[in-house]
């Protein structure tokens, strides 16, 4: 599972999950910091782990720990170790800034709000067919559905906001038929972010549903976006089913609509490196917002 | 550091597609070509023309036929398709519109998807046959051996961004589709392909 954490201190984390090499280093590589430029040459020679760590924890001079200096880091071949390692150098006594602080460097909120809903306007409606094996028989559940999912966003608040609506058809072919036309709206404010990961849509569902083994075909990835603990988003459906008989080649149709609040969502990308980039602009426009998780003190 | 390598070609795939002139020579990165340097039309006006043609397309429709290795017809489906809405946004460099298909005027085998292309991201523009290219790419592991023909032949004019993501306009008429194309690697052109680091 690739979970990003949102923690400004425990940014590690994130950057195991996000920095792939596919990442593009930004424009403004934050890690201006004397000790960190240190230690990306060690990297970059290819130093193994113990000589880096120790070099690491020689290093008297302060870590830049903000989470795209962290990220640059991953992205340079740190390991976990190494970047825990940076992160309590970083943290050491003495160290007169405030781990969660929002890191002021980078894209501004309103460049990365514009960055994230292109990106993810840009997905479009993505057209998959999904089948399904039971986990305990391996046996195919012998029906295939097939999905076009779309998610937009249709509105970015300049506070630190956006608005999604999703629309889902949903086809099973097979006996007689059923179809499925829905549309889910929802927002979300950017303080309410804790944590993101991106996962492989397959695995993903797996993780939801244990019992199955799921193929989605062509793959895709979820960036899944979890909200703080306590806090939901209300999401509103509606749905129209409509089956077709077997015998008689009669469609009947159904409305409904639903509401629910969820501290989970996802957003869909074609590619993980995409999704990857997507999370790193939501993580920083959740630093500027002051959300995510921050380390208890006792 | 973000690594362009943009080939913006106006592939034109069909055999009697618009000859290999009027394919425009290399596009120069938008920050060293000032988009009213010359007598080209501007991006306003090449956006409008975009917007406008698009959606004089209206609703589409067109029947495809499988035929087996033998020539023996194996199926068709009547495929019916409208991009509506278009918004060619010159300032920030998209086209949005509205997309639905149907099949077999199928109340249920239709889909409705709201679509964005971001100009700055397009890396591949082209007019290729509609029967050549459901051959190619659009039966997928469903299609039988054999042939595909599609009646009356339309013409797609193909729009690709990023991995996977493939934006179709079909056409009747492959001059107004090359036009098209035409046009829309201007618009790429000035709205500078990589020209721009992106900030994530």
């Amino acid at each position: 599972m690739r979970m990003v954490p949102v923690f400004l201190t425990l940014a590690l984390a994130a950057s195991f999950a996000l920095a792939q090499e596919s990442v593009p280093p930004p424009p403004k590589p934050a890690n201006d910091a004397p000790a960190n430029a240190e230690v990306m040459m060690l990297l970059r020679a290819g130093m193994p782990e113990s000589v880096v760590l120790d070099k690491i924890h020689a290093i008297t001079g302060k870590f830049d720990t903000s989470t795209s200096a962290l990220i640059t880091l991953k992205q340079a071949g740190a390991t976990e170790a190494e970047l825990k390692a940076v992160m309590a150098q970083g943290a050491a006594p003495g160290d007169s800034q405030p781990a969660a602080a929002p890191n002021p460097s980078g894209p501004s909120l309103a460049e990365s709000l514009k960055f994230i809903q292109d990106k993810v306007n840009q997905q479009g409606s993505i057209d998959y067919t999904e089948s399904m094996i039971d986990a305990n028989t391996g046996k195919d559940i012998g029906t295939a559905f097939h999905f076009s999912d779309g998610t937009q966003i249709v509105a970015a608040d300049p506070a630190g906001g956006l608005s999604f609506q999703e629309k889902i058809s949903l086809t099973l072919s097979g006996l007689g038929g059923v179809t499925s036309n829905g549309t889910t709206t929802w927002q979300v404010n950017f303080k309410d972010v804790d944590k993101l990961e991106v996962q492989n849509s397959s695995d993903y569902k797996h993780s939801l549903a244990s019992g199955y083994v799921y193929q989605d075909s062509p793959p895709f990835y979820e960036l899944v976006v979890h909200l703080s603990s306590g806090k939901t988003v209300h999401q509103h459906s509606q749905t129209t089913v409509c089956t077709t008989g077997l015998i008689v080649h009669k469609q009947s149709c159904k409305d409904s609509q639903t509401d629910n609040n969820a501290g989970v969502f996802t957003l869909h990308f074609r590619d993980e490196e995409m999704a990857d980039r997507v999370a790193k602009a939501i993580i920083h426009a959740v630093e500027l917002c002051g959300g995510g998780s921050r380390p208890e003190l006792f | 550091m973000r690594i362009v390598s943009l080939f913006l070609t106006l592939v034109m795939a069909t055999s009697t597609a618009l000859t290999q002139q009027s394919v425009p020579p290399p596009p120069q990165p938008a920050l060293d070509k000032p988009a009213t340097s010359d007598n080209s039309p501007s991006l306003e006006v090449t956006m409008k023309f975009i917007q406008a043609k698009l959606n004089e397309i209206g609703q589409v429709n067109y029947t495809v036929t499988f035929l087996d290795a033998g020539g023996n017809f194996t199926g068709s489906s009547l495929m019916s398709v409208e991009k509506s809405h278009i918004v060619a946004d010159a300032g920030k460099c998209q086209i949005s519109y509205h997309a639905w298909v149907q099949v077999d005027r199928k109340k249920n085998q239709q889909s409705h998807s709201d679509e964005i292309i971001l100009l700055r991201d397009v890396r591949n523009i082209s007019v290729m046959k509609a029967s050549q290219w459901i051959h190619e790419y659009g039966a997928g592991s469903s299609m039988p051996t054999g042939s595909i023909a599609v009646s009356p032949e339309m013409y797609f004019l193909i729009v690709r961004q990023i991995k996977s993501k493939e934006d179709r306009f079909a056409f009747d008429d492959e001059e107004m589709a090359n036009r098209v194309a035409k046009a829309l690697l201007h618009a790429v052109e000035l709205c500078g392909v990589g020209g721009q680091p992106e900030p994530f």
